[in-house]
């Protein structure tokens, strides 16, 4: 008898589905929420670990004024090179282009080099930190003025160095005490471009930023030594940058985010969120190199941690405007479950490797919003 | 025969069944404790759980504590249960099966002279078990299944007295825990939705006692000798407010990306039982027995509300038992055969419509060696029907039980 009644089906199936509560399995809501305010914040761009750096200033008479300076150290120098200072015949650095802000790509770049007095290595540092402690951080007098020939956005900037006892300098010692060696500073003095270069930190090591020394052996014989070991950084400021308050500026290379707030989300928790959808609405006419954003997670301060973050789909075009779409469930379910501000931030796609201005709208019709799909049990 | 090798085998066959697969049963079970089930004992389940006013020695009566008092030697019995359920809706069919096991209970005598019986029980109170998949819920949701499982059990401890030589009374503590899982998972048309799953395990404990009564002087209250054979059975459990723990879990949906728990404590009621019942030996031999049992589930609270689903249950039965003659002395001729009939008017209210089961029943009490037997049972019932877009279950439960006493366990030196 035990064997006949074996070979049951054991799938479940939908019989018995009529004897259950419709709310059994859960009620599906989609709810729109609007946002209760929105801001644009600066935020602290942490430009040492990119694979590339920045250097220029971009003004125009209708936007944003944009100015990007660079921080440069070569070190770690083979103990085979120690002590050629004397014997160095010419030196130059080689940067490669990768990126260009400014309409016109033949726009000259022209750049002052200082000598830095102190450690840039800090992460925190930043332009303001820099400009308003110049004595501090870097000789007064430029040790020279650069004006690299117009190759192009890609090809390779070759900077000679005039002043060969600093580079003498840099190779007497790896344990330097003295302030021999705390890099160069860039800064732009031409207003028609910003270009970005490879730093250190790209894999291809030919297009890192590469110290090139010439020098005579002890034989006499003249010998080239390439070397590619050192950091790089930029530190960059905007001005006349939110000139609306109905708009929210999310600024890359910079940078400023925008933060939207909700505070108004009156779902009790916890529900099943089955997605969570931010929409925004960009400004049109605004061409940007990255057409994407980030949405990110915003701490009880008030600042973007990252701590969840997710990107836009591929944008739409409605009405001649740019909606984007990204998906915050993560984020969302941070507001409902515990957080004591319900806000996210927006960020560009790429914030320190362009120049990118998202003009989102924040009030109105078209302010950012949020749609929540979600479940709740019985 | 040799007894000893074969009841070492059955007790090992017992244990080594399964305790039930994943597999589903009835969708009713969702609604309050699942099906609440009435074994009373290997005996009494062939006779469709018939069995409240029996009293006598050879069985451990589970359904009235009273029904111990002539237990005369320690006895233990326990068995297993598998379960067949074939469901039909307006939708189709579905065909499952479980196995479980069925309890266990130990008695033995203290007092002979005054009826003073001890018993310690084990027993499957009620299951859950059920597997329902629904398709399109709505346009986002594609699939949803709905699982559940679990179910309540109780721990006895009985005693029982005889006050008068015709009057037997019993008492039965019982400590009733368990728990059931509701489990959900959900399918979504669209892969940018995140796929859901919900886990609701609600964890009962709580304690009733039942008070039993057998009364076999009947034929000298009225004085009518011809009724000397009638016994009569009584029960009543007190409700309880079992204390409750609501446990609902969302994977994945906390700050952490953990599970979000969500606990709730309260009460869970169990109702009122009052039981009649009453026996008729005739000649010795063929037993007739009737009983009635009636429950106010519609009374009783679930976490601080009525549940609509849940009315009062009247459960109807009657059963019929041919025992061996005293001089029977084959193997073939102790065989005692069993019968019964039942109607439940179970607690299950489903979209306002009642749902009754009718039950028969069948089975064998083999003779396995002295005050011992292997009792095999059949029951089959029918449950709800396809109207009001309701369920129907055609239900077959097969139970194999051993009902044995400690003399089983000696060995006697053959002459």
């Amino acid at each position: 008898m035990l064997f006949l009644m074996s070979g049951c089906n054991d799938t479940p199936n939908s019989v018995g589905v009529g004897i259950q509560n419709k709310e059994d399995f859960g009620v599906v809501h989609v709810d729109t929420f609007y946002a209760t305010g929105h801001t644009s914040l600066p935020n602290h761009l942490y430009t040492s670990t990119l694979d590339r750096f920045m250097l220029g200033k971009y003004e125009s008479s209708s936007g944003p004024a944009y100015q990007a300076w660079t921080c440069m150290k070569f070190y770690n120098w083979p103990d085979s090179m120690i002590g050629i200072g004397s014997r160095i015949t010419s030196a130059w650095i080689q940067l490669k282009g990768v990126y260009r802000f400014g309409s016109n790509p033949s726009a000259p770049l022209t750049f002052n080099v200082y000598k830095a007095l102190a450690s840039l290595g800090n992460d925190s540092l930043s332009y303001d930190s820099l400009a308003l402690n110049s004595r501090f951080y870097f000789e007064a007098s430029p040790i020279f003025t650069v004006t690299p020939d117009n190759l192009g956005d890609t090809a390779s900037y070759i900077i000679p160095f005039q002043k060969l006892s600093l580079v003498a300098d840099w190779f007497s010692t790896n344990t330097d005490t003295s302030h021999l060696n705390d890099g160069l500073i860039f800064q732009p003095t031409s207003s028609n471009i910003i270009k970005g270069f490879y730093s250190f930190n790209n894999a291809d090591t030919s297009l890192q930023p590469t110290l090139f020394v010439m020098y005579n052996d002890t034989n006499g014989v003249s010998r080239i030594y390439s070397h590619k070991t050192g950091g790089a950084k930029y530190v960059s400021t905007v001005s006349q940058l939110i000139t609306d308050n109905n708009f929210m500026y999310v600024q890359d290379g910079v940078s400023t985010r925008g933060v939207v707030s909700f505070d108004s989300i009156p779902i009790k928790w916890p529900v099943s969120i089955l997605r969570t959808v931010l929409e925004v609405v960009a400004q049109p006419s605004v061409p940007v190199l990255h057409d994407s954003l980030y949405a990110l997670s915003v701490a009880p301060t008030g600042l973007s941690d990252g701590a969840s973050y997710a990107i836009s789909q591929t944008a739409t075009d409605s009405s001649g405007r740019h909606h984007y779409s990204i998906d915050i469930r993560a984020i969302a379910i941070r507001w409902l479950s515990n957080a004591s501000v319900r806000k996210v931030a927006v960020s560009g796609f790429f914030e320190g490797g362009s120049f990118d201005l998202f003009r989102l709208y924040g009030t109105g019709a078209l302010k950012p919003r949020v749609i929540i799909t979600y479940s709740t049990q019985p | 025969m040799d007894h000893s090798k074969i009841k070492y085998l059955l007790i090992f066959l017992i244990a080594a069944l399964p305790t039930g697969s994943q597999a589903g049963g009835s969708a009713y079970s969702r609604y309050g404790f699942g099906d609440i089930l009435r074994n009373g004992d290997s005996r009494t389940y062939a006779m469709s759980g018939t069995g409240i006013s029996l009293i006598d020695d050879g069985f451990i009566n589970l359904l009235n504590p009273a029904g111990l008092a002539r237990i005369s030697y320690t006895r233990f019995s326990s068995g297993f249960e598998y379960t067949n359920f074939l469901s039909k809706d307006e939708t189709g069919s579905s065909f499952y099966s479980t196995g479980s096991f069925q309890g266990l209970a130990f008695a033995f005598p203290i007092s002979k002279e005054h009826g003073m019986v001890m018993a310690a029980e084990f027993n499957p109170y009620s299951k859950v078990r059920y597997g329902i998949t629904a398709l399109n819920i709505d346009t986002l949701i594609q699939e949803k299944t709905l699982y559940g499982s679990g179910g309540l059990s109780s721990m006895s401890l009985s005693i029982s007295a005889t006050p008068l030589n015709s009057l037997a009374v019993g008492a039965r503590l019982n400590y009733m825990y368990g728990s059931t899982r509701q489990y959900q998972t959900s399918v979504t048309s669209n892969a940018s939705y995140t796929a859901t799953t919900f886990d609701r395990n609600t964890y009962f404990s709580g304690f009733t006692l039942t008070l039993g009564a057998i009364y076999e002087g009947v034929a000298d209250l009225f004085s009518l000798p011809s009724l000397r054979p009638l016994t009569l059975g009584m029960t009543l459990t007190t409700a309880s407010a079992l204390d409750a723990e609501l446990k609902e879990t969302y994977p994945g949906i906390s700050y952490t990306a953990g599970d979000t728990v969500v606990s709730t404590s309260g009460t869970a009621g169990l109702p009122l039982s009052l039981g009649f019942g009453l026996s008729y030996l005739f000649q010795d031999r063929y037993r007739f027995m009737g009983d009635i049992v009636s429950e106010n589930w519609a009374s009783t609270e679930y976490f601080g509300s009525r549940p609509a689903d849940l009315r009062n249950s009247f459960r109807a039965s009657a059963g019929f038992e041919a025992l061996p003659a005293k001089e029977a002395n084959s193997f073939w001729k102790r065989i005692v055969y069993r019968t019964g009939i039942a109607y439940h008017s179970t607690y299950y209210q489903i979209n306002g419509v009642g749902i009754n089961e009718f039950l028969v029943s069948g089975g064998l009490g083999l003779p396995m060696g002295p005050e011992s037997q292997l009792n095999i049972g059949l029951q089959i019932g029918i449950r709800g029907s396809t109207d009001h877009h309701l369920q129907k279950d055609t239900i077959i439960r097969l139970s194999a039980a051993i009902s044995a006493s400690e003399i089983w366990f000696l060995r006697f030196d053959e002459e």
